[in-house]
């Protein structure tokens, strides 16, 4: 799959992007294993609030790891696709067909970062599982990358898109963190994206945007994962608790969850699993890719 | 931008102006209010039925004879009949429990379970009820557009789930592009006609969200009717067409969603044809396009 293979790459980089000691990755990816139509660039900030994110990026050779990750993925000869991290003046930046590119802003990786918690954080809905402050950070960072390759993916292999383009990358997004249960990555990716996602909606939302609001952002992506995994994300659904709690999965919703992700994963099968490398994916999901510290 | 001379035709050299689903429910709306109907063209799917329930509230009664008399739904089923429908699409029109439809939320829906696209008779009432400010429309214009712009809407949903098109965002959103995107491939009238209508109906419900003091449902599947109006009004600008610039004049439609408004529209234009077109009669498809569904004298009032 290959959003899946974007997802392993960027669970890796994002260990090494949150400076986390060199062990937090379970094991190194095979040198063969890489994807020479993904191009990369880390642009210099102006801001120098932003220099330290750009240097760690640029140390820890991100963008790198994920072009191994991207492997699977099969564009045409003469296609390519330019993953960059960039400061953009907001926290999002726009694709633009007339200079493609998959664009991660240093303003959502500073805020995200801003957003996260210091140390472990119990919520009613994970139980005795805490949100952990390396998935608080890694968590949403993956998402941003999925997202954005996502749309890249969209324009350049004219997959067709019903549906407003960042929505469905976002529920790309979800279906790729997904795939990762057996190493609990989904878990970890998943419920730090929603953290973000909760901390985001408290600004007042916008609702003349192309996205979705903060919050709308965040039950969606909640409800793709309840739909794809319903015991591991049955804790954010309200009636599956005595105690209802601030930022459940109204029963309404969680309802129809399942037929959402249905959704999404028929349209993953439809349109993209034909430019996926069964082989190459197999290979991208038979590692281990990141342990999360507390 | 995408430019008058290329919405007239697609790469296959069809021409996607007045997509049939969407068509027909002018007609419904002529027809209940006695509006001679243009001449229909000859068209019949078998793979169409139709049913009038009777209502049990005897203030539908009169509705339920004359959408009888007119035979509204078999207009209906002409206009969806290019649309190669593997499984039979059931249309009726029914009185709604109150339950049926979540708070603002039209009274139209298709359902994947029999495979049925249901008006209610409930929403021809919320219809007749709206009262556009005579700067912005008449009463017709909206109720007309509103009509048109919600059975659009619905016939994609129909189509996504019989057709098997892949959606990868959500579904409720898709069907407002497909509906917005349709509407356009007619002429002006029938395009301003249904933006309009489909802009109000959804600025009603926001309205009434704000004048009864509710909040907003950020959890609902569904976009609400506030990024619905946007939607709406970002494809109709974003297809070049200068009939819509005006929503951007008049601050409408915000600047900075502008911006990106054709290509929002080029990626709904992109997946129709990729998606929905192998699936079209063309043959059938000409006979209703050589129909002009909407004259102006309907919407004078």
């Amino acid at each position: 799959m290959t959003f899946r293979s974007v997802a392993t790459a960027v669970f890796c980089c994002l260990a090494l992007l949150t400076g986390h000691p060199r062990s937090a990755i379970a094991q190194d990816p095979p040198p063969d294993l890489i994807n020479r139509q993904i191009e990369i660039a880390y642009v210099r900030p102006t801001n120098p609030e932003f220099e330290p994110i750009y240097e760690r990026l640029q140390n820890r050779k991100v963008l790198e790891t994920l072009q191994q990750f991207l492997a699977p993925l099969k564009l045409k000869d003469s296609q390519k696709i330019l993953v960059k991290f960039e400061q953009c003046g907001t926290p999002y930046a726009r694709f633009k067909r007339e200079a493609p590119a998959a664009t991660v802003c240093y303003e959502l990786v500073e805020q995200v970062g801003r957003l996260a918690p210091t140390a472990p954080v119990t919520l009613i809905q994970t139980g005795g599982r805490p949100v952990k402050p390396d998935a608080a950070v890694v968590g949403p960072v993956v998402q941003a990358l999925i997202h954005e390759v996502a749309i890249a993916a969209f324009e350049l292999l004219e997959i067709p898109v019903w549906g407003r383009a960042d929505d469905a990358a976002d529920r790309m997004s979800a279906l790729v963190m997904l795939q990762f249960s057996k190493f609990d990555l989904a878990w970890n990716t998943i419920v730090g994206t929603a953290w973000f996602l909760a901390g985001s909606a408290l600004a007042p939302p916008d609702m003349a945007d192309v996205r979705g609001t903060m919050a709308q952002r965040y039950y969606s992506t909640l409800c793709i994962a309840y739909g794809g995994d319903r015991t591991a994300f049955g804790g954010f659904v309200a009636g599956r608790r005595r105690q209802a709690a601030a930022g459940d999965l109204p029963d309404a919703r969680a309802a129809g969850c399942p037929e959402e992700y249905r959704l999404v994963r028929d349209g993953y099968n439809t349109a993209i699993k034909q430019y996926v490398d069964a082989a190459l994916l197999e290979r991208v999901r038979s590692i281990k890719w990141i342990t999360f510290n507390d | 931008m995408y430019h008058e001379a290329d919405r007239m035709s697609t790469s296959s050299g069809l021409r996607m102006n007045r997509t049939v689903p969407l068509v027909i429910v002018a007609l419904a709306w002529s027809c209940i209010h006695a509006v001679p109907a243009a001449a229909q063209p000859e068209l019949r799917n078998p793979k169409i039925s139709f049913d009038y329930y009777e209502p049990r509230d005897p203030k539908f009664s009169p509705l339920y004879q004359r959408l009888q008399d007119r035979r509204v739904l078999e207009e209906l089923s002409k206009f969806l009949a290019p649309v190669k429908w593997p499984k039979t699409l059931r249309l009726a029109i029914k009185e709604c429990p109150a339950s049926s439809a979540a708070p603002q939320q039209p009274q139209v829906f298709y359902t994947g379970n029999d495979r049925s696209l249901t008006l209610c008779y409930q929403w021809f009432a919320f219809l007749e009820g709206l009262r556009p400010q005579p700067a912005f429309g008449t009463q017709q214009e909206v109720v007309v557009g509103g009509l048109l712009g919600i059975v659009l809407r619905e016939s994609a949903r129909a189509v996504f789930d019989m057709l098997q098109v892949p959606v990868l965002g959500d579904e409720g959103d898709a069907a407002d592009q497909a509906s917005a995107f349709t509407a356009l491939q007619f002429d002006d009238e029938v395009a301003r006609v249904v933006i309009k209508g489909t802009y109000f109906v959804w600025k009603k419900y926001d309205d009434e969200l704000t004048v009864d003091d509710r909040p907003y449902n950020f959890s609902s599947r569904s976009s609400l009717p506030k990024q619905r109006m946007y939607n709406t009004l970002c494809i109709a600008y974003g297809s070049g067409r200068t009939l819509f610039k005006n929503f951007v004049d008049q601050g409408d439609l915000i600047s900075t969603r502008a911006q990106n408004c054709a290509e929002e529209y080029r990626l709904v234009q992109a997946a129709f044809r990729r998606t929905i077109v192998p699936h079209v009669d063309l043959e059938a498809m000409k006979k209703v396009q050589s129909t002009k569904w909407l004259e102006p004298g309907d919407l004078r009032h």
